[in-house]
């Protein structure tokens, strides 16, 4: 171990001179720190993020492919806590509170922030292969890319399927109101078909483009036209804002055959709806089929690997003897390409949409899901509890600690039985854990009434330690579950009661993290002391 | 007994006089004074030994330079006590084994001393002081530690095992570690490290770690550490144990000096099987035998039991018994050692007596006030 960490005169590899120069400081003058190892951990998790950023960079990782992130996240999180049990073999070295000098009282306390600082930049690694993954493909395509290529995608293979499947505007649309209310009205007036008194046809046919198409009015259709925006805009239909707030949803054949998700959120390049991709094949065709095969055939060499020019007349031919893939239907009720699997055939369309599916991935994991927040969150509740372990085992010996920890599984398992066998309600459950957690709290106040150290006043005070976190979310949980017995939370009726529960479960997270530091700071770290030094039987 | 450094040089010891005016230095609390002590120090550790006159002129000469910004060596015992030990007990609840009631007390400046034979509760008698084991019945009053809590108590009474446990990383940087967690910061912790390291002939061994020092140093590293922790008592369970002839001199020497630090006086328990070597250093002696103190050197009682030699010779033991005819001695062997008890003659008369007999003589020692005779 100590060739690891230290040459022959003492200076430790990879550590330049003023690392060596905090050692010597910290250990004169701040020894509590000092023995965390702090600022070697930080020096070395420094390292350990840059040769792990480096590798991950130099690694090859094909953006179209699917992604190996977890795999990398696996083996970097192995190698994290290679280094924490190092770390870890370090720390039991010097131990401040165990040497009978003059520790300050808010030692415990520091010393549990430091090393749950410590735990979680070590935790953190996990990020670190998505994050490069992440800049990688940023690296190889822009936000704009994506949406500009799936455009030119559509747009070359409508200019070459156009002249064999000629879409012809059925003018069948449907006519959301714009509101709720206001469908309802109608809907009570019993007319199936006629159109909505605000919007006038004429302006309709104006602003789609001369096309001739009639506004409808379907009334079993009830949803508001936002809610309608957010759900099928996102499919790629055609969809027409008319004012602030109504829309006129056009069911034709889609010729969209390639769609984007994250993308189009994030390009200033918007995705071609089927309406636009129409009109700027039908109205205002530019480029010959040859151009739109070539233009065709780079992209999908680049998502794919496949090449389009050499297969392509081969293709046709071969749809051509099948006798199938010309005629496709529509399906008002899904308005999907029905026949999909004879362009995929052609076009690769499947193996396009999963490269872009997985380029979107790799660019947008943070933007989606509270992703960063939730590694942090789970990262910081798993790093917390081990820094409480190491806090608690450093303050006591290790018969007591591990008897603690014994007995901390056999309460829950044996509570959670009986909890189950009475088939308690959440706030009896509850209770039963704060009434645990003070009879921790009321046991090891015995400490102070003992001549002798006693194993069973420090397994009370360590459960203790390990347990106060939770009592603020056991008593919010106990107010809103009681609550729920009388006034149920689904019942719309009650749902102001409920407004601030999310919140407030929230704030007892924060709440409990903080009174577990304020005890460490006032309370614990003294009784720790008291504990630890009575005499032994 | 102030053990005057001048006297040292004056006769020559050099290592002694080195060691003790180290002690003034340290007592003197002025950082320059110590950093000069530690420099003449490693000047004479430099010279590896004085070998020449030439070099020992300079060390005498530098050595009074020093001595005279010092001063003059005060013996610093206290009639108070530090620890008071009234009649404890205690019971092992596995085991049989139990220490009877017990008392005594802890004076700064003092050394005790506990002898007693293996497995006969020396050790936890030492352990209870130390506020290690709970006692069962009696009191410990710690009245004079000033600590307030029992934590406080347990940085004022340094136990030193005498099994040393295990330390890692480099030695100096446990000596700061220690030093540091006193309070001392800074450069007071650097001069004061250095100074330990001078005072204990650890300078050589300062970047080695555990594996790599003897026993003997450890536990000399263990009393320079505990020194930079600055108890008031120090408890020390067979620290010879480990060590060979000189270094236990060396140890006990080093030990006298410590207790009668004028600015930090130490009381100092130790218990050891070497019973000639502690009763040499020990102001007080108690011999422990089956959990029982059966006798303590500054009871009158002990002088009741008459004048007693003990002595190795060559001559046959029929000559012995021959010659010890006619004086009131009573003589007894106990295989090795001749014993000859005496209520009426002195330990130097019965030795004049045997060798006015031609008796030859090898070893003697009078061992009239010493535990010995109990064995």
């Amino acid at each position: 171990m100590n060739r690891l960490f230290a040459t022959a005169n003492g200076r430790r590899p990879l550590a330049p001179a003023f690392i060596s120069r905090i050692d010597k400081w910290l250990l004169l003058n701040y020894p509590t720190l000092w023995a965390t190892r702090i600022h070697l951990f930080l020096w070395y998790a420094i390292i350990g993020y840059a040769v792990i950023y480096a590798t991950l960079l130099i690694l090859p990782d094909d953006p179209h492919k699917r992604s190996n992130v977890v795999m990398r996240q696996a083996i970097v999180t192995l190698l994290a806590t290679l280094g924490l049990i190092l770390w870890t073999i370090y720390l039991l070295r010097f131990n401040t509170f165990k040497r009978f000098g003059q520790p300050h009282a808010l030692v415990p306390g520091l010393q549990l922030l430091l090393f749950w600082c410590m735990l979680f930049i070590a935790g953190f690694t996990f990020v670190i292969p998505p994050f490069v993954e992440k800049q990688k493909t940023d690296a190889k395509y822009t936000d704009n890319d994506i949406t500009y290529a799936v455009n030119q995608i559509n747009y070359c293979i409508n200019v070459l399927e156009h002249e064999y499947n000629p879409v012809e505007l059925s003018g069948d649309t449907i006519l959301f109101t714009a509101t709720y209310e206001e469908a309802n009205s109608l809907n009570r007036q019993n007319d199936n078909y006629r159109l909505a008194p605000d919007i006038d046809a004429d302006s309709i046919s104006d602003s789609t483009g001369s096309i001739s198409l009639s506004a409808r009015y379907r009334p079993d259709v009830r949803w508001e036209p936002a809610d309608m925006k957010d759900e099928w805009l996102n499919s790629g239909d055609t969809i027409l804002l008319l004012g602030d707030s109504g829309l006129v949803h056009y069911i034709w054949k889609n010729i969209i055959y390639i769609n984007v998700k994250s993308s189009g959120d994030y390009s200033s390049v918007r995705p071609l709806t089927a309406y636009q991709l129409y009109h700027l094949i039908y109205r205002q065709k530019t480029v010959s089929n040859a151009e739109a095969l070539k233009t065709l055939d780079s992209l999908i060499l680049k998502f794919t690997g496949h090449s389009l020019t050499m297969e392509y007349e081969l293709k046709l031919k071969q749809r051509e003897q099948s006798n199938r893939g010309w005629d496709y239907d529509v399906n008002e009720a899904s308005n999907f390409i029905t026949n999909y699997n004879v362009f995929d055939f052609t076009y690769h369309l499947n193996e396009i949409e999963n490269a872009i599916r997985y380029i979107e991935m790799r660019k947008y994991r943070f933007e989606r899901n509270d992703y960063l927040m939730w590694i942090a969150v789970a990262t910081g509740y798993i790093t917390l509890a081990l820094s409480l372990l190491l806090v608690a085992f450093r303050h006591s010996t290790l018969k007591t600690f591990a008897a603690a920890l014994l007995s901390g599984v056999v309460i829950s398992v044996v509570t959670g039985v009986a909890l189950a066998i009475v088939n308690a309600r959440p706030p009896a459950i509850m209770l039963t854990i704060v009434i645990w957690v003070m009879f921790f709290h009321a046991a090891s106040l015995f400490l102070y009434r003992m001549r002798k150290r006693s194993l069973w006043t420090g397994i009370a005070l360590q459960l203790a330690v390990y347990s106060v976190f939770c009592i603020p979310i056991c008593l919010v949980t106990y107010y809103y579950e009681s609550l729920h017995q009388i006034y149920n939370r689904y019942d719309e009726r009650y749902s102001e009661l409920y407004v601030n529960e999310d919140f407030q479960r929230f704030l007892a997270q924060w709440a409990g993290l903080g009174l577990l530091l304020v005890m460490m700071f006032l309370v614990y770290g003294r009784m720790f002391r008291k504990w630890y030094s009575q005499p032994e039987e | 007994m102030t053990e005057n450094p001048e006297e040292y040089l004056r006769n020559g010891d050099y290592a002694l006089a080195l060691r003790r005016t180290l002690d003034l230095a340290l007592d003197s609390n002025k950082p320059e004074i110590i950093a000069q002590a530690t420099a003449l120090s490693r000047k004479y550790r430099e010279a590896l030994a004085i070998s020449d006159d030439t070099t020992a002129h300079t060390f005498t000469a530098d050595a009074r330079a020093l001595l005279q910004q010092l001063p003059a060596p005060a013996a610093n015992r206290s009639d108070n006590a530090l620890v008071k030990i009234n009649s404890i007990s205690k019971t092992y609840t596995r085991g049989n084994f139990s220490l009877k009631p017990l008392s005594m007390q802890l004076k700064a400046g003092e050394i005790t001393g506990v002898v007693g034979e293996n497995g006969n509760g020396k050790t936890t008698l030492l352990r209870c002081i130390a506020g290690q084991l709970a006692i069962d019945s009696g009191s410990l009053e710690y009245a004079g530690l000033n600590a307030a809590d029992h934590y406080a108590i347990k940085s004022a009474v340094a136990f030193i095992p005498q099994r040393i446990p295990r330390w890692y990383g480099r030695l100096r940087d446990n000596l700061h570690f220690s030093a540091s967690l006193s309070g001392i910061t800074g450069a007071e912790n650097e001069l004061l490290v250095d100074f330990m390291l001078e005072r204990f002939g650890l300078s050589g061994y300062a970047g080695l770690t555990w594996n790599q020092i003897s026993s003997g140093y450890r536990t000399r590293f263990e009393i320079a550490r505990v020194l930079l922790m600055r108890p008031q008592v120090m408890i020390l369970d067979e620290p010879l144990a480990n060590l060979d002839i000189n270094a236990q001199q060396t140890l006990l020497t080093d030990l006298r000096f410590l207790a009668l630090s004028s600015a930090r006086p130490l009381a100092v328990l130790l218990t050891s099987q070497q019973l000639h070597e502690v009763e040499k250093v020990a102001h007080r002696v108690l011999l422990i035998r089956q959990g029982s103190c059966i006798f303590t050197s500054d009871e009158p009682s002990a002088h009741t039991l008459g004048h007693a030699l003990e002595l190795e010779t060559t001559s046959p033991r029929d000559a012995v018994k021959l010659a010890v005819q006619g004086i009131d001695a009573e003589l007894s062997f106990n295989g090795g050692f001749f014993t000859l008890v005496s209520h009426t003659h002195t330990a130097q008369q019965l030795l004049k007596h045997l060798i006015e007999h031609d008796i030859h003589i090898t070893y003697c020692r009078d061992i009239s006030n010493s535990t010995k005779r109990l064995f």
